[in-house]
């Protein structure tokens, strides 16, 4: 990325190091740390295309909300959508792990979108 | 505490919880390298560092045999051009340049074909790395001298870093027949975990010495914020004087300020090692005067003049009255293929240094 005396780090750009390979085979597939859990299962952002809405505008924040099987993306206690059932499943598992999603709405190509980015620092 | 420019440190609470003020890596790293740490070291999930409170830190500091700056390099390139151009890969497939062009560079991200992608506003890394193996083979570049900079974003840097076995990276490297490759840029910011800092900065060196031991060139990578890791790497580079280049990516300094700093701190290790020359990775044109008569042995690599000729800006030198310049977007311009603005470019940029380098002498 570079280097620099301030701190100039990329939300974008942000990975998981994990274990060197050589390190962690020698300890066995089954004591993988957390981080390399993480990094495996809990994915640095996704996001959920919505329905043209009056309460969406670029740049808010939206929340999650498990409902039965399936997270429900919030707006000021309005549900403006569902998250698909796999990342669902995938939200439940990291929230385990304590990963966190932040939320807000994305205008891309004239549609609409829940964009989710993995809080893991 | 004074920090490299003889200002006063003041420390955070943050600097006693780093472990290294704690002395736990003397003698290392030095408990006053922790003074300039300005965030929490705690780092559950290891995003973008190592800190000195991971639990696996012994793997990581064992993968690069150790903390200190003691690896052998015997890398000797024949001189290099003041000016080097870096192209993308697309524009490697299908650009000729004239002969007087002789080095070119390229970077990390476009060596790869698959593996990484942009996707949801963040860079996300896939199960297997490919390479653009034949990226030369057949392209009109082929005889010319290419530099390989492992730069670029971290995801990138990070990920072929951790897979370099089971992707073949140095090995494909080695078969595409670079000039030299530079040791990977690892980032390396203040106010960091100050483990992390020399970590990374070990793991750079580290990375030039593997190059070296799968016989390809290497240019060690470096970084220095402060005046304990710029004497680690004078130390380093006096204990290996077959290493007449190193390189330093300078993409993040802008203001006035940081290039100031960068100015003193490369003038300070050129004065230290006589013969040494350095590659600066986009650095402002703007600021080279600064290096006064040390420029003989700084060398530029940027995209500059490409990225300019596909925005259809024209660079231009004009040699009556030594002024540089760039035409704005015209109509004219836009008739002009990018690909051979390119190489203008580049003889503009070149004349302009070379003229610069006259004045200096």
């Amino acid at each position: 990325m570079g280097s620099d005396k301030n701190y100039k780090r990329k939300l974008s750009d942000a990975p998981i190091i994990r274990v060197p390979i050589s390190f962690s085979s020698i300890v066995g597939e089954s004591s993988k740390g957390l981080p390399e859990i993480v990094s495996e299962i809990c994915p640095t952002s996704f996001q959920e295309k919505l329905e043209s809405s009056p309460y969406l505008k670029e740049g808010i924040k939206v929340f999650l909300e498990k409902k039965n099987e399936r997270y429900s993306i919030i707006i000021q206690a309005t549900e403006i959508g569902l998250v698909s059932k796999r990342n669902s499943i995938r939200i439940s598992k990291c929230l385990e792990l304590g990963v966190r999603y932040s939320g807000k709405i994305v205008i891309t190509k004239g549609e609409f979108y829940a964009r989710f980015f993995r809080e893991t620092n | 505490m004074l920090d490299f420019s003889g200002k006063q440190i003041n420390k955070s609470i943050f600097s006693d919880l780093c472990d290294v003020s704690l002395g736990k890596f003397s003698p290392y790293i030095k408990p006053e390298e922790a003074a300039t740490v300005k965030f929490s070291c705690r780092n559950k999930f290891r995003q973008n560092i190592v800190t000195c409170k991971d639990h696996s830190i012994e793997s990581f500091i064992n993968e690069v045999e150790g903390l200190t700056f003691d690896v052998s390099l015997q890398t000797h390139l024949k001189t290099l051009p003041h000016y080097i151009p870096i192209i993308d890969y697309r524009t490697a497939l299908r650009i000729s340049l004239p002969e007087s062009i002789e080095f070119i560079g390229i970077s990390l991200v476009d060596i790869i074909k698959s593996g990484f992608s942009f996707k949801a506003g963040r860079i996300h890394e896939s199960d297997k790395i490919v390479y653009r193996e034949s990226l030369f083979k057949h392209s009109k570049l082929k005889d010319k001298k290419i530099i390989l900079f492992l730069t670029g974003p971290d995801t990138y840097i990070e990920g072929v870093w951790y897979k370099r076995e089971t992707s073949g990276f140095l090995n494909t490297i080695k078969t595409m027949n670079f000039h030299a490759v530079t040791g990977f840029n690892f980032s390396v910011f203040g106010g960091e975990c100050a483990f992390s800092q020399i970590f990374n900065l070990k793991k750079s060196l580290y990375s030039a010495y593997l190059l070296e031991q799968n016989h390809i060139k290497c240019i060690p990578h470096i970084y220095a914020l402060d005046q304990f890791q710029t004497k680690r790497w004078i130390d380093c580079f006096k204990a290996n004087p077959k290493i007449e280049y190193i390189t330093m990516n300078c993409q993040f300094q802008k203001s006035q300020k940081n290039n100031k700093e960068l100015i003193e701190t490369i003038k300070f290790i050129l004065t230290e090692l006589p013969y040494l020359h350095i590659i600066l990775q986009g650095f402002p044109f703007s600021q080279i005067e600064n290096f006064a008569y040390f420029l003989n042995r700084i060398h530029f690599a940027e995209k500059k003049a490409t990225k300019s000729a596909f925005g259809f800006k024209q660079m231009e030198f004009n040699a009556s009255n030594k002024k540089f310049s760039t035409t704005q977007r015209s109509k004219e311009l836009k008739r002009i293929n990018p690909l051979d603005l390119i190489a203008r470019n580049i003889i503009a940029r070149k004349r302009y240094l070379k003229s610069i380098h006259n004045r200096n002498l």
